[in-house]
C-alpha cells in the first residue's frame, strides 16, 4: 500500500488513514467542487468561502467538524442549548454523553444543528455525479465525502426560505437531504441559508470567473493523479496545500475553496442546468474536455447548447478584449426568449440596461428570469397570495432583479440612455450604470489648467500694498517736524524768570529796606560769643569750601563774621578743599575788606594755604599732618606759613584758636566735622553753612557734647549776626542788602509754585478724567 | 511689577565678579584697602602710620588725576573740534580760555591779579547766572510736580516747599507769627522731621557705602579694570 | 592693650560690625547663587532703564550716564563706583547699538575709571572696536561747571535717556531740566540729600534713599549685589532697633 505524505508534517501515512497520525492534519480531503462547478453553481447555492477571517474560523470549526465526524465520535451537544423548535421538530435523540467536541466559541445553534446532522446524516452524496465539475478524493467514499447533515439541512433550510425559486437553488454535499421531507425544517433551512447564499453569491459576483470553454463539458475525473491531489478542470488541487499545477488562463481556485464547492442536487432547474452547461462549456475553453459519459443526470439534462460558439465566448480577465454579451444573447435565445426583448449589445446595455446590470450567464435564463419576474411582482402586490403560504417573498437581490424578463417590465428594465455610462472593459463591459472600479480621481484625465497669476483675496492685496507702502517709506527722508519754538513750559520759564527779575531789580532800584533783619538766633549768637572770646591775633584757620555759584549766599552769610575776625586782628589761614576755594578765599576777604574798609592783604594779615585735594581724605591728612600737608601758602613768594608765619605756632590744628569752615555742602561741613573736629582738641569749630545744609549740620550743633560750636546759617544767619552787630561792615552788610529783595523773590516763588502748582494738579485731574472716560467707552 | 532683575533687557547675573584670574591692580587695590581699615580700627602705631602714608599717597593721586581730567577734557574737545559742526565754536573757545587761564595762572600764580581776574570775572558771574537759572528751573519743577506724579507725596512736598519758604522771610515785612522765628513752623519743620528724614537717609546711604567698600575690598566689584 | 579692649571701643565695635556685615554678605551669597535677584521689591525706574536702552537702540539714538563729581574717595566716591557698574551694564546692552552710550564726569579719577570700564565690556563682548576714548570724558572740574558742560552731551548728541549716577549737588536740576526737554527718560540717584531733594522734583525716575546702591543688584551686575543688598535690609533693622532702645533708655534715663 502506497504511503500518503502528510500536507503539514510531511511524514508518511498510510493510505487509508483519513488524518495524519503524526499530527493529525486531514490527509483526504473533504469533497468539494472544481472552480468551474463553483462558477456554475446555480443562484443560491452555498456560496463559497468567505476570505478572510471569517474564512479561516469557518475553515476551523468545519475542519474540526469533519475531524470529528470521521472520528465517528458522535456529537454530543447539550440539550438545553437547543432551541424548542429544534427539538420539538428534529425529534432529537439526546446522546447521553455529551462531550463538547466542538471548538470553543460555536454558537449553541449551530451545536445543535451538528448534532441534528449527526443523527440524521445523509449518505454521503456520489459526488462523481452530484459534482461533474469536482474531482472527488482518491478515496472517495460515503464515510468520507459525508458532510454534516446540519450543513445541509442548513442549506435546505435556507433554499425552502427563499421560496420557490430558492428551493430549487438549495443543493446538498451530495446528498439529498431527509429532512428536507419536513416541510418545517425545509423551511428554516431556507431561512438559514438564505444570507449564505446571498454571500457567496455576491462573491461569485465578484470574483473573476474562471475561463471556462462553454462548448465542452469540464473534465470531471482525471485519472491517475498522486495521492492527495485533486484535478479540478484544469487544476490540480492538492487539499491543504492548493493548486499544484494549474493552467494559466484558468485562475486559481483555493483549495479549500475547491473543498467547498457543493455538488449539485438533483433538483436543479433548468436555469441552473444551463449555467452550469455554459460554465462547463466556459472551463473547457483551453482544452478542457469534459467527460461527458461521467456526467450525472441532471448535468446531462442540462440543453447543451450547440449554438455556442467557443469564439464567441470571450473569457473573462482577458485583456484587450472588450467584452460583450454575444454569448449571453445566444444563450438567451437559445431558451426561444429574449429576457430584454432586443438584441443584446453592449451599446443597448450601455443606453438602456438597467443600473442592476446583467449577469454574465450563460445558457437559458428564460426560465428563472421567468420565475424571478414573477416573484418580484408578486412581492410588488401585497394582496397576492405568496406560495407557500406563510412565507414571507423573499428580497430579491439587486443583480436578480436586474435580470426580469424585459417584456414582463420593459419600462423597469428598460436601458436609460442618458443614465450612467456605460463600461467599456472588465468583465461588467457592456453594462451601464456600474459602479466604478476605479475612483474618480484615479481616472486619467487631462489635469485642470490652473492659473499662473498669484489668488489673492482682497484682504491680503490690502495689507501687501501697506507693507510695500512701509518698505518704501523706510528710504524716505522724512521731515522732522520743527518744534514750536514758545511751548508752554517756555513760557512758563519766561514768566517765573520776568516775576523774579522784577522783584530784585525793583530793590535794586528803590533800595528798599523795609523788610526787617531776623532776630539774634543761638546759634549766631553762639557764634559771635566764640568770636568775641578770641584773643588779639587769634590764630583762625578759615575753611573756603562753597562752589562760586553759591558765593553769593555764603559771602552773604559769611561776611559780617570775616569782618568781626578782621576786627580782632586775627591772622587768618584759608584752606580749601575745591579747587575754585583759594580764589574765592581771596575775593571773599577782598569783598569784606571792600565793605568795612579792613582790606586784609599780604602774608602778613593772612595765609592762603591753597586747595587740599583727596576730599575727605585730604581733610584727614590735613589734620593729622597740616604742616606736611600744607607747607606753603600761595602768595608770589610762596612762603613757608609754618616758619614764616604765626602759623609757626601752631603744630597741628589744635594749635589754631579757632576753626571756621565756610560751605554749602552737607557732605563737606560733615567731613570738616568728622576728620577735623577729633583732632582740635577743645579748639571750637563753628560754621557758616547754606540753608539747604542746614538739616544734617543743626545735629551736631545740637548735639551734647557739642561738635559744631557755633553756626551762621544762610542769609538769615548772616542778617541776625549783622543785626547784632551793626558796627560790622560799617553797616553796609551784604545781608542787609539782600533781605528785602530776598523776600520778595520767595514771595513771588511761593506764589508761582502755588498756582503753577494747582494749575498742574486740575489740568491733571481733568486728563485723568477724561482718559478715563475714554477707557469707560472702550 | 517684577524686579529689575526679571526684565529680560538686564539679561542674566553674571559671575563676571568673581574671575578666579585676579589681576595685580586688584591684588593691590584689596591689599592696600585692607591695611588703610585694619590701621583705622587697630590702635596699632605701625599700622597708623601706614594708614598715614598711605592717604597722603592717595591725595598726590587725587591731584594727577585733577590734571587727568584737565587732560581729557582737553582732548574730547580737541576732536570736536577738529569735526567741526555748530558745537565746535564752543569747544574752540574752552580750549582757548583753558590755554590763558593756564598761561596767565602759571606766570601770575593762582592768587595773582590777573588769575583773580579771570576768576572774578568770567568764572565767578557765570556760575552765578547758572544758578540763579538753576532757581528757576526749581520752581518750574516744584510747579510741575503736581502734573509729572500726582500722588500724596507729591502733595506732602510740595507743601512743605511752601511752608518753608513762606517761613524763610518776613511777607512785605509782614513776619508771619506761626512760620517765622525760631519757634515758628519753619523751624520746627527744618530741625525735626527733615533732619530725621536726613539722619534716616545718611543711614541707609552708610549701610550701602560699607557694602560697596566691602565688595570692592573683598574683590567682587573691581571697577579699576582688569 | 588686649583683644578685647579693641572690641569693645569705637574702633574695635565698627571693626565686628564691618566682619559681620561681609560675613552675611557671603552667606547670603552661597545661598542664593541659585535664585539671584529673588525677593526683590519692584522698582520701577530700573525697570524703565531697561526699556529705554532697548528703545535707544531701536531708534539708533544713545544713552548718556553721568557720574557726578565726587571721585572715588569718601562717600562720595562710591556712588561713583556704583555708577560704574551701571555704566558697564548699559555698555553691553547697548553694544548693539549705532551710536554707543557716553559717560560723562566731573573728576579725573572717575573719567579714567569710566573709560577703563569702556574699554573692558567692549573688550569681554568682542566689540573692542567700538571703543572710543572720547565715550568716557570729563565735562568739567567744579559742579556748575560740570553740569554746564554736561548740557551739550544731552543737546547734541541725540541721547534718548539720561542715567544720572554718582555724587551732585544741586546743579543736577540743571541736567534733569535738559533731559526733559529733549523728551529723554531721566533716571538720577545720588547720595547727596540735596541732590535727592532736587532730583523728586525735576527727574522722572528719581531713586531715593539707598536705591541707588541697590543698582547693581537690579542691573545684574554680579552675585553679591543681590546679597549684600539682604545684609543692608537687615542691618538696617538692626539698627532701627538700636535707636530706639537707646532713645526709650535715653528717655528713662538709664544712658
Amino acid at each position: 500500500m502506497a504511503d500518503v505524505r502528510c500536507p503539514m508534517c510531511g511524514k508518511p501515512n498510510p493510505e487509508e488513514l483519513e488524518l495524519c497520525q503524526f499530527c493529525q492534519a486531514r490527509i483526504k480531503p473533504l469533497e468539494g467542487r472544481s472552480p468551474a462547478e463553483e462558477f456554475n453553481s446555480p443562484i443560491g447555492a452555498e456560496p463559497p468561502l468567505d476570505t478572510g477571517g471569517e474564512q479561516d474560523s469557518i475553515d476551523e470549526w468545519l475542519n474540526f467538524l469533519r475531524q470529528s465526524e470521521d472520528e465517528g465520535e458522535p456529537r454530543p451537544f447539550d440539550e438545553e442549548q437547543l432551541a424548542d423548535w429544534m427539538k420539538e421538530d428534529l425529534d432529537i435523540k439526546m446522546p447521553e454523553s455529551q462531550e463538547p467536541l466542538e471548538p470553543e466559541g460555536t454558537p449553541d445553534w449551530l451545536s445543535s444543528l451538528r448534532s441534528i446532522a449527526d443523527e440524521d446524516a445523509p449518505e454521503p452524496p456520489d459526488v462523481e455525479k452530484a459534482q461533474p465539475a469536482v474531482e472527488p478524493s482518491p478515496t472517495d467514499s460515503s464515510e468520507e465525502n459525508e458532510i454534516p447533515g446540519w450543513l445541509s439541512k442548513l442549506r435546505s433550510r435556507r433554499t425552502a426560505e427563499e421560496g420557490e425559486a430558492d428551493q430549487e437553488f438549495a443543493f446538498q454535499l451530495g446528498e439529498e437531504p431527509k429532512i428536507s421531507e419536513q416541510a418545517g425544517i425545509q423551511e428554516d433551512r431556507s431561512a438559514i441559508s438564505t444570507e449564505s447564499v446571498s454571500d457567496w453569491l455576491s462573491e461569485l459576483r465578484g470574483e473573476e470567473a474562471p475561463v471556462v470553454d462553454s462548448s465542452q463539458p469540464p473534465e470531471l475525473v482525471q485519472e491517475e493523479l498522486p495521492a492527495g491531489q485533486v484535478e479540478i478542470g484544469e487544476e490540480v488541487v492538492q487539499p491543504g496545500v492548493g493548486v499544484v499545477s494549474q493552467d494559466e488562463d484558468i485562475p486559481v481556485v483555493e483549495a479549500d475553496r475547491a473543498s467547498e464547492i457543493q455538488p449539485q442536487t438533483e433538483e436543479i432547474p433548468d436555469w441552473l442546468a444551463g449555467i452550469v452547461a455554459g460554465g462547463a462549456a466556459v472551463a473547457a475553453a483551453e482544452g478542457v474536455e469534459a467527460d461527458l459519459d461521467n456526467l450525472p443526470e441532471w448535468l446531462a439534462d442540462l440543453e447543451k447548447s450547440s449554438a455556442l460558439d467557443r469564439e464567441e465566448i470571450v473569457p473573462f480577465g482577458e485583456e484587450g478584449e472588450e467584452l460583450t454579451f454575444d454569448w449571453l444573447q445566444t444563450q438567451v435565445r437559445a431558451g426561444q426568449e429574449t429576457p430584454y426583448g432586443e438584441e443584446l449589445t453592449s451599446d443597448t446595455l450601455g443606453t438602456e440596461a438597467d443600473t442592476r446590470g446583467v449577469g454574465p450567464f450563460v445558457g437559458d435564463l428564460s426560465d428563472f428570469l421567468e420565475e424571478a419576474e414573477l416573484s418580484s411582482l408578486e412581492a410588488a402586490q401585497p394582496g397576492v397570495e405568496q406560495p407557500g403560504g406563510d412565507l414571507s417573498p423573499a428580497e430579491l437581490p439587486t443583480w436578480l432583479e436586474a435580470m426580469r424578463p424585459v417584456d414582463a417590465a420593459a419600462g423597469v428594465y428598460a436601458i436609460d440612455a442618458q443614465d450612467g455610462q456605460v463600461e467599456s472593459s472588465g468583465p461588467l463591459a457592456g453594462m451601464q450604470g456600474v459602479l466604478p472600479a476605479e475612483p474618480e480621481i484615479a481616472r486619467l484625465k487631462k489635469p485642470a489648467v490652473y492659473a499662473l497669476r498669484l489668488q489673492v483675496t482682497e484682504s491680503q492685496r490690502a495689507h501687501a500694498s501697506l507693507l510695500d507702502e512701509l518698505v518704501k517709506s523706510e528710504g524716505e527722508p522724512k521731515e522732522i517736524p520743527g518744534r514750536p519754538a514758545v511751548t508752554s513750559p517756555y513760557l512758563f520759564r519766561l514768566i517765573i524768570f520776568a516775576v523774579l527779575i522784577s522783584t530784585i531789580l525793583w530793590q535794586v532800584f528803590t533800595g528798599s529796606r523795609t523788610s526787617p533783619l531776623p532776630g539774634l538766633m543761638p546759634e549766631t549768637f553762639d557764634t559771635s560769643e566764640i568770636i568775641d572770646d578770641l584773643p588779639e591775633n587769634a590764630l583762625v584757620l578759615l575753611g573756603v569750601d562753597y562752589d562760586p555759584a553759591l558765593a553769593g549766599e555764603m559771602e552773604a552769610a559769611a561776611a559780617s563774621l570775616v569782618d568781626h575776625m578782621m576786627l580782632k586782628v586775627a591772622y587768618l589761614g584759608l584752606v580749601s578743599t575745591s579747587s575754585t576755594g583759594p580764589a574765592l578765599g581771596e575775593h571773599l576777604i577782598a569783598t569784606v575788606g571792600s565793605l568795612s574798609g579792613n582790606r586784609y592783604q599780604g602774608i602778613e594779615m593772612y595765609a592762603n594755604l591753597g586747595y587740599l585735594p583727596g576730599g575727605a581724605s585730604g581733610l584727614q591728612a590735613f589734620a593729622q599732618a597740616p604742616r606736611q600737608v600744607a607747607p606753603f601758602a600761595l602768595d608770589p613768594e610762596t612762603t613757608a606759613v609754618w616758619s614764616n608765619t604765626p602759623f609757626q605756632a601752631a603744630q597741628d590744628l589744635a594749635g589754631f584758636d579757632l576753626v571756621a569752615v565756610i560751605t554749602d555742602d552737607s557732605d563737606k561741613a560733615r567731613a570738616w566735622i568728622e576728620q577735623v573736629q577729633p583732632t582740635l582738641n577743645g579748639t571750637p569749630l563753628i560754621m557758616v553753612i547754606s540753608t539747604q545744609a542746614e538739616p544734617l549740620v543743626r545735629p551736631y550743633y545740637q548735639a551734647n557734647p557739642k561738635q559744631v560750636d557755633g553756626m551762621v546759617v544762610g542769609l538769615a544767619g548772616g542778617g541776625s549776626y549783622e543785626q547784632s552787630h551793626q558796627d560790622l561792615l560799617a553797616g553796609n552788610g551784604l545781608a542787609r542788602k539782600y533781605w528785602d529783595a530776598f523776600s520778595l523773590s520767595v514771595l513771588a516763588a511761593v506764589v508761582l509754585i502755588a498756582v503753577g502748582g494747582f494749575v498742574n494738579l486740575v489740568t491733571n485731574l481733568l486728563n485723568a478724567q477724561k482718559q478715563s472716560k475714554a477707557d469707560k467707552k472702550r | 511689577m517684577g524686579s529689575g532683575c526679571d526684565h529680560p533687557g538686564w539679561g542674566s547675573i553674571e559671575t563676571g565678579g568673581a574671575d578666579m584670574k585676579i589681576p595685580v591692580a586688584a591684588a593691590i587695590a584689596i591689599a592696600f584697602g585692607l591695611v588703610v581699615l585694619a590701621g583705622y580700627f587697630l590702635p596699632l602705631p605701625e599700622l597708623v602710620s601706614l594708614r598715614t602714608i598711605l592717604v597722603q599717597w592717595s591725595m598726590i593721586i587725587a591731584s594727577t588725576a585733577l590734571f587727568v581730567g584737565v587732560a581729557n577734557l582737553l582732548r574730547v574737545h580737541w576732536f570736536k573740534l577738529r569735526k567741526g559742526g555748530t558745537a565746535s565754536a564752543y569747544s574752540f573757545l574752552l580750549i582757548a580760555s583753558l590755554l590763558v587761564t593756564l598761561v596767565v595762572v602759571g606766570l601770575y600764580g593762582p592768587t595773582g591779579s590777573w588769575s583773580l581776574w579771570i576768576f572774578n570775572s568770567i568764572q565767578f558771574p557765570i556760575e552765578s547766572s547758572l544758578m540763579a537759572i538753576l532757581a528757576v528751573v526749581l520752581i518750574y519743577s516744584a510747579a510741575r510736580l503736581m502734573r509729572r506724579r500726582m500722588d500724596l507725596f507729591s502733595l506732602l512736598f510740595g507743601m512743605a516747599v511752601l511752608l518753608v519758604l513762606l517761613g524763610s522771610a518776613p511777607i512785605f515785612g509782614i513776619e508771619i507769627p506761626f512760620l517765622y522765628g525760631p519757634d515758628g513752623l519753619r523751624s520746627l519743620i527744618v530741625q525735626i522731621p527733615a533732619v530725621a528724614g536726613a539722619r534716616g537717609i545718611l543711614l541707609g546711604v552708610a549701610l550701602g557705602t560699607i557694602a560697596t567698600g566691602l565688595r570692592i575690598l573683598i574683590g567682587a566689584d573691581r571697577p579699576y579694570g582688569g | 592693650m588686649n583683644i578685647v579692649d579693641i572690641l569693645i571701643s569705637p574702633e574695635g565695635l565698627g571693626l565686628v560690625f564691618l566682619v559681620v556685615f561681609l560675613g552675611s554678605m557671603i552667606v547670603f551669597a552661597v545661598a542664593g547663587k541659585n535664585r539671584p535677584g529673588q525677593n526683590l521689591r519692584g522698582i520701577v525706574a530700573f525697570s524703565r532703564l531697561g526699556k529705554a536702552v532697548g528703545l535707544a537702540v531701536e531708534a539708533g539714538k544713545r544713552l548718556h550716564i553721568s557720574l557726578g563729581w565726587g571721585g572715588v574717595s569718601g562717600m562720595q566716591g562710591i556712588s561713583g563706583l556704583l555708577g560704574l557698574s551701571v555704566v558697564e551694564r548699559i555698555a553691553r546692552l547697548a553694544s548693539i547699538s549705532d551710536r554707543p552710550p557716553v559717560v560723562s564726569s566731573g573728576e579725573g579719577t572717575l573719567g579714567i575709571l569710566s573709560q577703563d570700564t569702556l574699554s573692558k565690556t567692549y573688550r569681554t563682548i568682542g566689540e573692542a572696536r567700538q571703543y572710543d576714548s572720547g565715550q568716557g570724558r570729563v565735562s568739567g572740574l567744579t559742579p556748575f561747571s560740570y553740569a554746564a558742560g554736561v548740557l551739550p552731551n544731552i543737546y547734541d548728541e541725540q541721547v534718548s535717556a539720561t542715567v544720572l549716577a554718582g555724587h551732585f549737588g544741586s546743579e543736577v536740576a540743571l541736567i534733569a531740566d535738559a533731559s526733559e526737554r529733549t523728551d529723554g527718560l531721566t533716571l538720577a540717584g545720588s547720595d547727596s540729600i540735596q541732590a535727592q531733594a532736587v532730583m523728586v522734583a525735576a527727574a522722572q525716575e528719581p531713586l531715593i534713599g539707598e536705591e541707588l546702591y541697590a543698582a547693581g543688584a537690579y542691573v545684574n551686575a554680579g552675585p553679591l549685589h543681590a546679597s549684600s543688598l539682604r545684609a543692608q535690609d537687615i542691618f538696617r533693622w538692626v539698627l532701627v532697633v538700636i535707636i530706639l532702645v537707646g532713645a526709650a533708655l535715653k528717655l528713662v534715663g538709664l544712658i
